[in-house]
């Protein structure tokens, strides 16, 4: 497959599981800029048990504290120039932070926003066939924005992706694929390589994207470093 | 009502491999016009007409003898007037019928081509090719989107990956929730509901629409409408079994 499909497509990847992650990390293998965005100091959860070269490979990575104003304030920067958000947060996380779903649509009004919501009991088969689901539905979602001139919120209900394939007749639950996210095997999607790329340490991009994207100057990006904004 | 997210396009659909009858089925889910070819004469037993319900929603369907030369001949006239082309044929067929990426380049310059395969000798749906069949629906996306940037089609190759038997998907059955299932009215009322689209959009909701199409039920359409065959002429290629008789 051509690695630059998604050439100039600009997505934030707010991911703290493996399955957002995911998603984020196949769209980052078809050529769209990927930013991960981190907790300074924290690192998002799906550091810490799971493959993460794999899962973010091909990423920018970025530390952003939005939780505080000035935070909040560069991450709406971020998202006016975004073409889509992947996000899986407990619901209403992001509303209480001023990023609910109208305030996303208010600042980008072409945003398309995914929200993965799984519970995390379901195993790494379930997260990589959620995280593909969030990967489809996305691209479905910029392909729409042309066609209604507008972005939408897309809600990827990972317990139903499961139960929708369970109800097929006949499917054999028993066989699975070879999972995705085994560290061990080479990052691809079914067999199609995906864009090179190695995982980005946290903050790795922060000069070029903080600089390069938001146009901040040095000093603006020191004192904000200092405050432990990013 | 609405518009569908993918409303703007038509996907032609060839092949039995589960994985790209399940990636054709996602596209027609969010709204593309999906035609699905079969063969003129199927004999499917009760199983595989119940999972052809699940598998076919949200398609049109016609019937059309790919080995005899008009066959084919009308199937390239089809993806010239088609965005994409899923199939899953197997190998050796698609061999002797000369479907490649190159046939179908040539009725359509900048068509897009997804060859979806599954694991040979397939008798049933495994997990892979619903991982597999969703993948691909998303690489034909992203081939929609650089399709719109740069004019130009491409080819995708995706196969299911090699399975193995775990103890595996077990959903939480809480988590089945009765919003997932939507009611279905089929002309035989062999079912009453199935399962709809996990995806909820704020701005396109998409449901199951359409039943899985009859035998041959959009010949008219698809032969008469979209190709421009007159009545006489699909009189005669019904005799011939070049197409399907409707609800033969």
């Amino acid at each position: 497959m051509n690695e630059d499909l998604l050439a100039g497509i600009l997505i934030i990847d707010l991911s703290q599981g493996v399955a957002a992650a995911y998603c984020g990390r196949l769209l980052a293998g078809c050529g769209a800029d990927v930013i991960r965005v981190e907790r300074p100091g924290v690192g998002n959860s799906s550091r810490v048990s799971d493959p993460e070269e794999h899962l973010n490979a091909g990423k920018r990575g970025i530390t952003l504290d939005y939780t505080q104003p000035t935070g909040a304030a560069l991450l709406r920067r971020l998202v006016e120039g975004a073409d889509a958000l992947i996000e899986d947060h407990p619901p209403d996380f992001l509303g209480s932070l001023g990023f609910g779903y109208r305030e996303l649509n208010t600042a980008n009004p072409r945003l398309i926003v995914v929200s993965v919501t799984l519970d995390g009991s379901g195993g790494p088969f379930a997260e990589h066939l959620v995280g593909l689901n969030a990967f489809a539905a996305t691209l479905v979602g910029l392909l729409s924005a042309a066609g209604i001139e507008r972005g939408q919120h897309i809600e990827v209900a990972g317990g139903e992706c499961l139960a929708a394939a369970a109800s097929l007749p006949g499917i054999d639950l028993g066989r699975t694929p070879s999972p995705l996210l085994d560290p061990s095997e080479p990052a691809d999607m079914m067999g199609v390589p995906l864009k090179a790329g190695r995982a980005p340490r946290p903050g790795e991009h922060n000069d070029e994207v903080y600089r390069g994207v938001l146009g901040l100057t040095p000093e603006e990006l020191l004192s904000l470093r200092e405050a432990g904004v990013v | 009502m609405r518009r569908l997210p993918l409303a703007a396009f038509r996907v032609l659909e060839l092949g039995a491999a589960p994985a790209a009858t399940y990636c054709a089925r996602l596209l027609g889910d969010v709204g593309a016009e999906v035609i699905r070819v079969e063969p003129v004469a199927r004999h499917d037993g009760p199983d595989e007409r119940r999972r052809s319900l699940h598998m076919n929603r949200n398609k049109l369907g016609c019937s059309l003898d790919l080995s005899h030369p008009r066959g084919r001949d009308l199937l390239l006239r089809l993806a010239a007037r088609s965005n994409v082309v899923i199939e899953g044929l197997a190998g050796s067929e698609k061999e002797r019928l000369a479907l490649t990426y190159e046939a179908f380049q040539a009725a359509r310059r900048d068509i897009i081509v997804a060859s979806v395969g599954g694991p040979e000798e397939e008798t049933s749906i495994s997990v892979a090719d619903v991982t597999t069949g969703t993948a691909a629906a998303g690489a034909v996306c992203a081939a929609l989107l650089h399709h719109r940037h740069t004019g130009s089609g491409l080819r995708i190759e995706i196969s299911a990956r090699a399975t193995a038997r775990t103890p595996a998907l077990s959903p939480d059955p809480h988590s089945q929730e009765r919003r997932l299932f939507e009611p279905v009215s089929h002309p035989d009322g062999q079912i009453k509901e199935m399962a709809g689209l996990p995806w909820r959009f704020s701005e396109t909701p998409a449901h199951v629409r359409l039943p899985a199409p009859r035998p041959g039920e959009h010949n008219r359409y698809v032969f008469g409408d979209l190709l421009g065959l007159s009545s006489q002429e699909m009189a005669e290629l019904e005799r011939e079994g070049v197409i399907g008789r409707r609800d033969g």
